[in-house]
């Protein structure tokens, strides 16, 4: 027992340090996928056909491929072609983004040339969810029940209008506990990172782990860093939840609508 | 007037295609682009790349050209230097791919079929340590559970331990958990009646669940279970980290070998991958949009039709993973055997999480019942006594139970 809790004091610093890259990474992954989703599950809702076309290859080919892929292309391609193209060096970037933001100590404590890993593996994950997000936006804003579209352009609001005054926020109620579920997801894709040897909370336990001979205490490390894991994730599902079930009573969604949110649904 | 409209909005789309397509071919050219200036050798040679003007229609037109040119002939006919072909190598990992998919998902939802039933039994120790191993498996990165399984049972003996069942069996838990959610929602939405009536005529639970619920169930839980299977083939690519030569190892590894044509390999990785998952999510789509008007034959014996497709399944994987190996009585022994191996590495783990799990979960639902019992003391001395409305059991049961994630 003594050795159990000797082995786990010295490492919780590395830890901690790696739980708190995992919050972070999903936190910045979950904005950027928004950013990815929005205009994504919008436009696969124009009437326009190009932008629809354009909208569902983005959907369908980042859904059918898998994220590992993705990552691996993003490092291992993308980066290389915008060193080679435009001498843009994603650790140089990052350097400077945290200069700006008065944080600079941080970038000392991640190991050296971590700068492109950290970046290109966040952008990817944000990619890779921001199509599943624009599927549930999509679905969250055709579950509206069309009479009221149809009423409020009767009352002369303008297509935009519409959308943004009424549709939207209605559609926000229906969205939001899928939303959460992918940031559930979300937090547990970050464990991708570690192939690009981000030093997030799986891969700072795996480190730990395998310095050890000791079954027993490679396997403490392993139950500190799933319990870790399932503590976000359950509190987050709770949440979720909880949400769900308030909006039970809500707005009442059009029928099969509710069907298409479910196959949006991202399983972990 | 109406014919204008028609034409502004034909116009409209053509700019737009011609916008897009003009994006994708900047896009492609920058690649081409790239890879040309890496191959270049010296400085002034890497200079006159960059100073390449990418924009002139025709630069832009030759980078394309040769771009999609280098991916045909590599995967045609391109080969290594050891004169094997760059194709075999995808159909190689493809082949793995399909195998850990179909061995992994007939057993995922023979797992999830006992976790539902166990999850809706009235007893606590079937219930809570069902409800335990499902929320632990889907609460938690499925990468992080190959690792802690691959890793840390290494001790195992390596016929019993080796990649291919630490993946089967990681696989197989972590899917069995999400089926389980699917399985359980189809039961709960079957009529309680249903079962009541069977029980009344006489028929014992077994032939309740076969002749009754399952049959009625399949219809319910087809699509989300076709929509698992997508989701298996693509997770089974983290298999790669476990050093097994799937079809994304295969990939990263010719494009880690050829540099120089590394974006062709992503590429036709990316067109293997969409080739089977896009046309079975349309499958899935058209299921659940037919399977509730289609009419099922009922002298059929739905539950037997349905296991028979799921050890078809296994049988298919097994012929998968001859094919990769080619056919030989010994690698035919070799694939049972490893068959065999990851079943049992699945059951003892289900087993033996399921019990510590239900242990710790059974404890904490008790000391939640504690503490509240004396909370409730504490409140209920001062003033009126307060009625018991709901014990820490019950509510640790229900949060445990709550199907919606």
């Amino acid at each position: 027992m003594d050795q159990l809790w000797s082995a786990l004091s010295l490492q919780i610093p590395k830890i901690i340090n790696g739980a708190l890259i995992t919050i972070v990474a999903a936190l910045i992954g979950m904005a950027l996928a928004m950013i990815f989703a929005i205009p994504a599950g919008l436009g696969r809702l124009s009437r326009q056909p190009a932008i629809r076309g354009a909208c569902t290859f983005y959907v369908e080919v980042v859904r059918g491929t898998p994220l590992l892929l993705q990552l691996f292309i993003w490092y291992f391609g993308v980066s290389i072609v915008l060193l080679t193209l435009f001498n843009f060096n994603a650790d140089i970037a990052l350097y400077n983004l945290l200069t700006a933001l008065n944080s600079n100590n941080l970038y000392n404590q991640l190991p050296p040339n971590i700068g492109p890993a950290i970046f290109f593996g966040v952008i990817g994950i944000a990619f890779n969810y921001g199509a599943y997000l624009a599927e549930i936006i999509r679905a969250g804003v055709l579950a509206v029940d069309q009479g009221q579209t149809e009423a409020s352009l009767t009352l002369g609001l303008s297509r935009f209008q519409t959308m943004r005054h009424i549709v939207l926020p209605q559609a926000l109620r229906i969205m939001i506990p899928p939303i959460t579920n992918n940031f559930i997801t979300l937090v547990q894709d970050t464990a991708f990172l570690q192939v690009l040897a981000v030093p997030e909370l799986s891969l700072a336990t795996q480190g730990i782990a395998q310095e050890t001979n000791s079954n027993l205490i490679r396997w403490e490390f392993f139950v500190v860093e799933l319990a870790i894991y399932f503590i976000i994730c359950y509190s987050l599902a709770l949440v979720s939840q909880r949400i769900e079930r308030r909006n039970a009573s809500g707005i009442r969604p059009r029928r099969g609508a509710l069907a298409a949110l479910a196959f949006a649904r991202r399983p972990r | 007037m109406r014919n204008f409209s028609r034409l502004r909005s034909i116009g409209i789309s053509a700019v737009l295609i011609i916008i897009f397509v003009f994006i994708a071919m900047i896009f492609i050219g920058a690649l081409d682009k790239s890879q040309v200036c890496a191959g270049s050798k010296t400085l002034a040679q890497v200079e006159a790349c960059r100073a390449e003007n990418i924009l002139a229609p025709g630069n832009l037109l030759s980078h394309n050209w040769h771009f999609i040119q280098s991916t045909v002939t590599a995967f045609i006919s391109g080969t290594d230097s050891n004169g094997i072909p760059y194709h075999s190598y995808f159909l190689k990992g493809l082949g793995l791919t399909v195998e850990f998919c179909f061995i992994a998902m007939p057993l995922a939802i023979l797992l999830g079929l006992v976790l539902a039933l166990m999850s809706r039994s009235k007893f606590d120790i079937l219930r809570i340590p069902a409800r335990a191993f499902v929320e632990f498996f889907r609460n938690t990165p499925l990468l992080v559970q190959l690792v802690a399984i691959y890793t840390g049972l290494a001790f195992l003996p390596s016929s019993f331990l080796n990649p291919f069942t630490a993946g089967v069996a990681t696989l197989v838990l972590n899917y069995g958990a999400y089926e389980c959610e699917n399985l359980r929602a189809g039961i709960e939405a079957i009529d309680r009646g249903q079962g009541e009536a069977a029980a009344t005529l006489g028929l014992r639970r077994v032939q309740t669940l076969r002749l009754i619920e399952i049959p009625q169930m399949i219809p319910i839980v087809l699509p989300p279970v076709l929509n698992d299977l997508i989701y298996m083939y693509k997770d089974s690519s983290i298999l790669s980290l476990i050093t097994i030569q799937e079809l994304t190892a295969q990939t990263q590894g010719l494009a880690r070998q050829h540099q120089a044509l590394a974006w062709q390999f992503y590429i036709i990785g990316g067109i293997i991958y969409l080739l089977l998952s896009l046309p079975l999510g349309r499958l899935a789509r058209v299921v659940e949009a037919r399977i509730k008007s289609l009419k099922f034959n009922t002298k059929l014996d739905t539950t037997t039709i349905a296991i028979e497709v799921l050890v078809a399944a296994i049988v298919v994987s097994i012929i998968a993973g001859l094919l990769v190996n080619g056919f030989s009585l010994s690698n035919i022994g070799n694939s049972l055997a490893s068959v065999f191996f990851s079943i049992a590495l699945a059951i003892v783990l289900t087993a033996s999480v399921a019990a510590v799990l239900g242990g710790i979960a059974y404890l904490i639902s008790r000391l939640l019942r504690l503490v509240r019992g004396a909370g409730k003391g504490n409140r209920s001395a001062g003033g009126p006594p307060a009625k018991e409305s709901g014990d820490g059991d019950v509510a640790v049961a229900a949060a445990l139970s709550s199907s919606d994630l």
